[in-house]
């Protein structure tokens, strides 16, 4: 059996699944339900990897190959390759699989360089410093010193903890981390990603025509720090749906959850274990 | 803000040119051309609805928009189409401009509200890239669309991708979610069957969805007649709300009557 991955002169996402598919053929063709059953990734995560419609993420490549019984690493390393070449193209946000962790052909690799996060985080520090989330019509930590309407306009902003990550380029490229839906499936609770910006932020939407009048809060936090000073939390009245400012996480392996509640009549409805992500 | 009630006269499903022509699964390339080409066909059969632009001169209403009055009976708007949006003027709704360099099969709009603003709901289908082994598929999308001059799309939803299906506007909201339902083999090497899905066009996520199945059109609230196939007995009705796809009420037969599958819900 090919244990490893053909590489061509000129590589592509494409000749990458079709490579994939050649490894899936040799070991014996097996079902994507069964691959699925065997890798824990959904079905559509798969196809879209096998099918070349997106670049799968290194997790994916991995469990795909060793589940033909052959080394990831040769895969690993072209994957990254292909990965880095790409430019971010989305520009609207698609639905993806609670599952989907795939980035589409052309997305950058997740994993940045070291000058690259200490940037990210020296951003983060500045504009978290200066509060910039005075966008939001509730209140976030950040929030209270701000000037009201800082950023009603303007150009996009930096991905920096804190900021409303609809003045962002992130939400381009944002993906459904993770979605459940609560309160008697009335309310969707959301956590959002952006590939580009490596961060996440948190969406809850209510669908029981009860905006008016009432709230919705949702707060996320790092799993490893839910009370640290990253945690954002946004609460708003007569919307139907409210995004939190964003949390920038470099760590691949950090998880960010999220908690919601809503009003009814001024009561509190609390909506349900933290969804993490 | 609520949608405009629907007209007394509206007939709940519309009988051209909204459902997909299916391609052929072996047929790969050749398939998908003839689906298009049987779409387009079946568009032209259809006479004037099928590119409506309101050349009667009247326009009806369509939510908060109007559509052209010959388009009274239809629940959505088949696509292309022309709306008239106030404040505005028309716009063109044309899949294949809002989607550039996809094949178009099928599309059809709807309205539903963002907050307070209203906007609009396409549900198209595409010729999708070939599959693992090498068919043709199709894929459902379900798109946002900022009513303005030029429209614009907001959010795309994908819906389903794989082998030979039809899709049809079962039912809107004004949460901006409208449910879609989809009919075909929509799990491999098991028969056709169908699912009824609830996506939120404001914010491009799919809410929920409900498996097996027909759907009487509804705006806020609709009815889901639960049986085999179009041609079989109803097992039970559900009245689903459409924003959440929760339950409202649940009825089930067990007398020895064969309740029919209401034609509204089985075209």
């Amino acid at each position: 059996m090919t244990t490893a991955a053909p590489s061509p002169a000129v590589d592509s996402p494409e000749a990458f699944a079709a490579d994939l598919r050649a490894l899936r053929r040799a070991a014996g063709d097996p079902t994507l339900a069964a691959l699925s059953a065997r890798t824990g990734i959904s079905k559509s995560v798969l196809s879209e990897a096998l099918t070349g419609r997106r670049l799968p993420t290194e997790r994916t490549v991995v469990k795909l190959v060793e589940a033909f019984t052959a080394d990831p690493g040769p895969w690993i390393a072209r994957r990254g390759s292909l990965g880095s070449r790409a430019v971010a193209s989305s520009a609207t946000q698609e639905t993806a699989d609670p599952a989907d962790d795939g980035a589409r052909p052309g997305w950058r690799s997740r994993r940045l360089a070291l000058w690259q996060t200490l940037a990210i985080a020296a951003a983060s520090a500045a504009l978290a410093a200066v509060g910039t989330s005075a966008f939001f019509l509730g209140g976030s930590h950040a929030q209270a010193s701000l000037p009201p309407g800082e950023n009603a306009s303007g150009p996009y902003l930096a991905a920096a903890n804190g900021v409303d990550p609809m003045r962002t380029a992130c939400k381009e490229d944002a993906i459904i981390a993770a979605s459940e839906p609560r309160f008697d499936r009335q309310v969707q609770v959301q956590l959002l990603y952006s590939n580009d910006c490596m961060a996440m932020w948190g969406r809850v939407t209510r669908y029981d025509g009860a905006s008016s009048g009432n709230t919705l809060t949702m707060r996320v936090y790092p799993a490893d720090d839910p009370d640290g000073a990253r945690s954002q939390e946004r609460s708003a009245g007569d919307l139907q749906s409210i995004y939190t400012p964003m949390i920038v996480e470099p760590d691949v392996d950090a998880r960010i959850c999220g908690v919601a509640t809503l009003t009814i009549d001024g009561e509190i409805v609390d909506l349900g274990p933290a969804l993490c992500g | 803000m609520r949608l405009r009630p629907a007209s007394p006269t509206t007939s709940p499903r519309p009988s051209s040119g909204r459902r997909a022509r299916p391609a052929r699964r072996d047929g790969r390339v050749v398939a998908a051309l003839v689906a298009v080409l049987a779409s387009a066909a079946l568009a032209s059969c259809a006479g004037p609805g099928s590119t409506p632009s309101g050349r009667s001169g009247e326009w009806v209403a369509f939510g908060p928009f109007e559509k052209p009055a010959e388009l009274r009976d239809e629940p959505g708007l088949p696509g292309p189409a022309t709306v008239r949006i106030p404040g505005v003027g028309t716009a063109r709704l044309d899949a294949a401009t809002l989607l550039p360099g996809e094949t178009v099969v099928s599309e059809v709009y709807a309205v539903t509200l963002n907050e307070q603003v209203p906007m609009l709901a396409g549900i198209v289908q595409v010729i999708g890239p070939d599959d693992a082994e090498g068919d043709a598929t199709l894929v459902t999308v379900a798109l946002g669309i900022g009513a303005e001059p030029s429209p614009r799309v907001l959010t795309r939803t994908t819906l389903f991708a794989g082998p030979a299906h039809t899709s049809e506007l079962a039912a809107v909201s004004d949460l901006g979610v409208v449910a879609v339902l989809v009919e075909g083999e929509l799990q491999p090497g098991e028969p056709a069957t169908t699912r009824t899905i609830g996506v939120d066009v404001a914010r491009g996520t799919q809410v929920w969805w409900k498996d097996g199945g027909y759907v009487a059109y509804g705006e806020q609230e609709a009815t889901r007649y639960v049986a085999a196939a179009r041609d079989a007995c109803v097992e039970s009705v559900e009245e689903f709300a459409v924003a959440s796809g929760r339950t409202l009420t649940t009825r089930t037969y067990d007398d020895d009557v064969c309740h029919p599958v209401p034609a509204d819900a089985a075209r």
